[in-house]
């Protein structure tokens, strides 16, 4: 095998784990203060990326600029799911809120069917097909500034999360529900805020992927799966935990994809995933 | 007492009366005119779900072969007759398609029906439609679909093996230097089923297969796959796919700059949304087919031009025989001079269509053998040129020539 194809299977995988890393990262911040796993994740993505299509589609709006209002609206999107479908179930069982955010998956994908049909919808922007040639590898420009952008967003978010006093609270909230309230902090607040946060990146993700990915109702699906494995291998609700679980699951599906088969990148995954809850269960980070 | 008793009964009667009237004229046309004696054709095709474009595109078609053949005079045997589509969604679902199916015969009075454009479905729709011995026209290619001894199933179309042999022949002979295939394939049902045509086609025809490759349609990336192939330096590319990874897998090597001629395996290839999607990249991509709109064969052209004008939008290939499918049940059900469904079967079966939009078959010609497959038929080949689906091989149905060598990437 010639040296090239080799790094391009790496260079590929280091991108593909950027956006992976942006949709982990919503889910994990949900997860991590609310104890919620939303099953609508993925259809969270979904939304930013019908939200990106129709700016660029109606005012023409660049999918990188329309991130100001793509993320601003699912923020709010995310609060509003927080407040009035989140909020009554959170200390209802599992299954409960299993229900809630399978079904919100379910009725979010079928509204999309209905409103703007199972066609396939692509944005046409210049810079869509740029790509740098160096000697035999090609670097994708799209998945670049995707993979950009969502290290941009998580070094943000890391910074609020460490050096902000709201991002501390949010952090206490998660740690322990009932000494923050002792602390003055209202949980129920952080909880609107960490959903509209998780939202807010799912929305940042659709907007960064449309310039190379296709716009359909069932899109999150695909991302989501992925998203999950990174969350569990990164340890349920660390933030640095997904970025580093999602860099581990882009370069093993990508070599995967180059050394054992096309139809068996996501089997390397997996068996990566499997491998992981039997010898370190609680992740990445977790403390064993 | 009485008295009100009465006056009550009248007014009851009234607004029975009343009522009964008001239904009658609520009725939908369809049944209205199916009271008149007009001859009923049941239509099945997804129009919702995965396959609803496709569905969608279809019974567009049929509603204005319906419209032609009525405007023309209808079936002229039973004194010109209307012919009445009672058109049923099946909603990309097997389960779906055998409910509709049962419905309909059971209870729908049927000369015939047509459909559903996937094999998948279409085979459970004729399983129906042999144990109610209703007639069956489709238009779908599956091998077995006229190989299980079913004595009311007709295919007007190819069968799915024949398109591997004609893409591998139509290779060998335009490539002249090239010698080198690759073959990747989706891997469900669909792409392992076709790709063994592509496999043995490309023995017997004596290329040098490089590559042989399953890969997963849901793929967030065709990065890694087409660097593979990259890898592989392949002269010609066999791609079997559904439609967003055909188009990411040809976009993908366009990036990393991969030059292979790409031989399509129909479906996603050969729709009006490939090009709207891929513009210019598009260009020179050849796809097998089963019909194709610039056939040189009777009216196609007429027909294909009044689809276009309707709905903005060329006339595709499932589509285009959709239309075709039913001048030959007005055909059959002309020359039977009955709407019970075992004479048209016996009329269809004799079928021997040379002229008119009935036979506007890749072969010009539609005839039935004992299996119920029209054995005058044969696949072609399609190529994009300046934006147009054109037939380019064999040249008996083509009115250009195919692009050969295609030029690189770089060069275009």
């Amino acid at each position: 095998m010639e040296l090239s194809t080799f790094l391009q299977a790496l260079i590929t995988g280091i991108l593909m784990a950027g956006i992976y890393a942006l949709v982990a990262t919503g889910l994990t911040l949900i997860f991590g203060v609310v104890r919620i796993v939303n099953f609508a994740h993925g259809e969270f993505v979904m939304l930013g990326m019908y939200v990106t299509f129709w700016l660029w589609k109606l005012w023409g709006l660049d999918p990188y600029v329309s991130l100001l209002i793509t993320m601003p609206l699912l923020f709010c999107f995310g609060v509003l799911i927080q407040r009035f479908l989140f909020q009554p179930i959170l200390r209802a069982p599992d299954l409960a809120q299993i229900f809630m955010t399978v079904g919100l998956s379910v009725i979010l994908m079928n509204v999309a069917l209905f409103l703007f049909t199972a066609d396939f919808r692509s944005v046409k922007v210049p810079y869509g097909e740029w790509a740098w040639r160096l000697g035999g590898v090609t670097v994708l420009l799209p998945r670049l500034f995707a993979f950009l952008g969502a290290l941009l967003l998580a070094g943000v978010l890391t910074l609020f999360l460490t050096k902000t006093d709201i991002g501390k609270a949010l952090r206490a909230v998660a740690q322990d529900r009932e000494v923050s309230m002792l602390l003055g902090i209202n949980p129920n607040r952080m909880y609107l805020l960490a959903v509209g946060l998780g939202a807010a990146l799912a929305g940042a993700a659709g907007g960064l992927i449309v310039p190379f990915f296709y716009v359909f109702p069932t899109v999150g699906v695909v991302f989501v799966l992925i998203a999950f494995v990174v969350v569990i291998l990164g340890t349920l609700g660390s933030v640095q935990g997904a970025l580093l679980a999602s860099l581990i699951v882009g370069v093993a599906e990508s070599l995967g994809i180059l050394f054992a088969g096309s139809d068996l990148g996501l089997v390397v995954v997996f068996g990566i995933l499997v491998a992981s809850l039997i010898f370190r269960p609680s992740g990445l980070m977790g403390s064993r | 007492m009485k008295k009100i008793d009465e006056s009550r009964r009248r007014f009851l009667k009234g607004t029975l009366g009343i009522g009964v009237g008001a239904a009658l004229t609520a009725l939908p046309r369809g049944v209205r005119a199916a009271a008149a004696k007009d001859v009923n054709v049941a239509v099945m095709y997804p129009t919702s779900g995965s396959q609803a474009r496709f569905g969608q595109m279809c019974v567009n078609a049929i509603k204005i072969a319906v419209d032609d053949i009525n405007n023309a005079g209808g079936i002229k045997a039973l004194g010109g007759a209307k012919l009445n589509a009672i058109y049923a969604d099946i909603q990309s679902e097997t389960t779906v398609t055998r409910n509709q199916a049962e419905r309909l015969m059971a209870t729908g009075n049927l000369a015939a029906a047509t459909g559903c454009y996937v094999s998948t479905y279409t085979l459970v729709a004729t399983e129906v439609a042999e144990r109610y011995k209703i007639p069956f026209i489709t238009g779908s290619v599956a091998d077995k679909l006229t190989e299980r001894g079913f004595k009311y199933t007709f295919q007007v179309s190819p069968k799915a093996s024949h398109f591997g042999q004609l893409q591998m022949e139509f290779a060998a002979k335009t490539a002249g230097t090239g010698k080198r295939v690759a073959i990747i394939y989706e891997d469900t049902d669909y792409g392992t089923a076709t790709s063994k045509g592509f496999i043995d086609g490309a023995k017997k025809a004596g290329f040098e297969i490089v590559m042989t490759e399953p890969y997963t349609a849901k793929f967030t990336d065709a990065t890694p796959l087409v660097n593979k192939i990259k890898a592989a330096k392949p002269d010609f590319l066999f791609p079997v796919s559904y439609i967003t990874d055909a188009l990411l897998i040809i976009r993908t090597m366009k990036q990393l700059n991969v030059n292979a001629g790409i031989f399509g395996g129909g479906a996603g290839y050969i729709i009006p949304d490939f090009y709207r999607d891929m513009g210019k990249d598009g260009e020179y991509v050849f796809s097998a087919a089963s019909w194709n709109y610039d056939l040189n064969c009777g009216d196609v052209a007429r027909f294909a031009a009044a689809y276009e004008k309707k709905h903005g939008e060329f006339l595709n290939e499932h589509a285009g025989e959709a239309y075709i499918m039913m001048w030959v049940i007005a055909d059959s059900i002309e020359r039977a001079g009955s709407t019970d469904p075992q004479k048209v079967r016996d009329a269809m079966a004799k079928t021997n269509l040379t002229k008119g939009p009935g036979a506007a078959m890749p072969g010009c010609h539609v005839e039935f053998n004992e299996q119920g497959w029209n054995r005058q038929v044969h696949p072609v080949i399609l190529q994009w040129q300046s934006g147009q689906l054109r037939t380019v091989y064999p040249a008996s149905d083509s009115k250009v020539k195919p692009v050969w060598p295609v030029p690189t990437w770089d060069k275009r």
